[in-house]
């Protein structure tokens, strides 16, 4: 229905395409104004004639914005209702009413175990099984448009891979069996978005993890950290080097953690929000946010957003028993001169009520 | 030029409704238009600007001349360029824009469009529409297609219409 309503619109602009955008002014400037006017405000500009809206939606313009380096980071959400997984996005922080909006999900069954992260404007969603398969797909969406498509397949299928972006290139590796050459080569992988191509990055046979799922997954200054139930790998992007992960960061790491300011942050399970810095080998715990935050984060899950630690977990539902808050926190973390971590709460609050029986899977941070 | 005879050169730069005004080489070669005048050695007597009238040629001296007194420290800059196009209306923010861009003026060029955008920000769209004399080339229809789309954007966003 949707995609019928934009070809008629789209279709109906094409030839009018000759008017400036705004009369008086050479289009190449103006593109400059509308390219200045926060995201979040894009519908708006859609609406005032056919011209802005096919400009707004221009790559032109994302280019404009990513030079001006004013494009900005948006939270997003992947909630999992028994095998079903649903995307939500935090779409206008002036908007009193509904912050969060819910989004297309994968056209097709979206696959469990996959490893999800975020390049520029791009969610991947990375391998995964289905119906217990493990799956070599990859699929993209493009917060942009709106849209799901399916990306350059890995060389292997895996389940429970780890996954990261480092210098615009897409690092995975594990959750895959090594049982035959191809997987043993492909173990590791990297994607470079612009020729789209998958490479094999060379790894040992010692590497004793090999043959298992990987659960979480960071990079802290240039160091691809992938863990496993116990124990984890460590691979150095700039030298191509493996090695084992500290024995604390190991010990300590539950969760998701997210990486701000090369500190590694996650949630103990005890109501503790701590960070481990790598020079050191030392888990701190965060001060100065125990007053904002409740004594319990239920199934928390944590983002770097826009350098800032963004929170976020399942609340009590107001007293209602059929339905779980989605609660958010935004905390600038720093670090003191006695070397410590310290936190103020930014914001707090309910963004989104689901039914009971929702949990919340991951959340992301996206530019554009 | 200025600095082998040691004093400095003043421009004279006439408006297209020919008013004329004198401004140091120093500040108005901010200007890449009239830097490249100035280098061709075609300054010498007035230099026609046919693309600025003289309200806003009076708003860029005066910018060019404050900010050009200004030692290179982009924190304070910026500070002055914040100020000086803090109490411009929207029609004069709409000329400046034009003659930064007559006059190629990177920094005034970005500083304006970054502001007009600014405004545009708590508008709303008929605003929008009449301030750039924009026609509304959609159908009721297809207005309420766009609408449509991006329903949750349209819900509880106040804007304020009167300044």
């Amino acid at each position: 229905m949707a995609d019928q309503t934009r070809a008629t619109i789209s279709a109906a602009s094409a030839p009018s395409c000759a008017a400036p955008l705004i009369p008086n002014l050479p289009d190449d400037i103006s593109l400059q104004i509308l390219a200045r006017v926060p995201r979040f405000r894009h519908p708006f500009l859609s609406l005032v004639s056919k011209s802005w809206r096919s400009t707004v939606n221009s790559p032109e313009l994302f280019r404009t914005r990513s030079l001006l380096r004013i494009s900005h980071f948006s939270l997003y959400l992947n909630l999992r209702h028994d095998s079903s997984f649903y995307w939500y996005a935090e779409q206008n922080p002036q908007n009193s009413k509904s912050t969060v909006v819910s989004l297309p999900s994968i056209p097709h069954h979206h696959p469990v175990g996959s490893s999800i992260l975020t390049l520029g404007p791009k969610i991947y969603v990375i391998g995964g099984s289905i119906n217990d398969i493990p799956s070599s797909n990859v699929w993209i969406y493009d917060c942009r448009f709106q849209k799901w498509g399916i990306g350059p397949k890995m060389k292997v299928a895996r389940e429970f891979p780890a996954a990261a972006e480092w210098n615009g290139k897409i690092y995975v590796l594990g959750g895959c069996n090594v049982d035959n050459w191809t997987r043993s080569i492909n173990w590791a992988e990297v994607f470079d978005p612009k020729t789209g191509v998958w490479a094999p990055i060379p790894s040992a046979d010692s590497i004793e993890l090999r043959h298992k799922w990987m659960h979480a997954s960071a990079i802290i200054k240039g160091r691809f950290y992938a863990m496993a139930d116990r124990g984890g790998v460590v691979y150095n992007l700039d030298s191509g080097e493996w090695g084992n992960v500290p024995k604390r960061l190991d010990m300590g790491w539950r969760g998701r953690a997210a990486v701000v300011e090369d500190v590694l942050y996650c949630y103990d399970y005890l109501g503790k929000i701590r960070g481990y810095d790598v020079e050191e080998d030392k888990w701190r715990d965060l001060r100065g946010v125990e007053k904002g935050l409740p004594k319990f984060l239920c199934s928390s899950t944590m983002v770097n957003l826009s350098g800032r630690l963004c929170v976020v977990w399942e609340g009590k539902g107001n007293g209602n028993r059929k339905e779980v808050d989605v609660m958010c926190a935004e905390i600038e973390v720093k670090k003191d001169s006695d070397g410590g971590l310290s936190g103020s709460i930014l914001r707090v609050g309910v963004i989104l009520v689901v039914p009971k029986g929702v949990s919340i899977s991951q959340c992301l941070a996206v530019e554009f | 030029m200025a600095a082998e005879t040691g004093t400095p050169t003043t421009l004279t730069l006439k408006s297209n409704d020919d008013e004329l005004f004198s401004v140091a080489e120093s500040a108005a070669i901010l200007s890449v238009t009239i830097r490249n005048m100035v280098e061709d050695g075609c300054a010498g007597g007035v230099i026609p600007l046919d693309n600025v009238d003289g309200k806003t040629l009076a708003s860029v001296i005066t910018y060019m001349n404050g900010i050009s007194a200004i030692p290179a420290d982009e924190e304070k800059k910026k500070s002055y360029r914040d100020k000086f196009l803090s109490d411009k209306d929207f029609e004069t923010l709409a000329d400046m824009v034009l003659a930064a861009n007559y006059l190629n003026m990177s920094c005034l060029m970005d500083a304006v469009s970054a502001k007009i955008a600014q405004v545009m920000e708590k508008k709303s769209v008929g605003w929008v529409r009449r301030k750039f004399g924009i026609e509304n080339d959609y159908t009721p229809e297809e207005e309420a297609a766009v609408k449509e789309e991006h329903k949750w954007t349209f819900e509880g966003v106040e804007t304020d219409d009167d300044n």
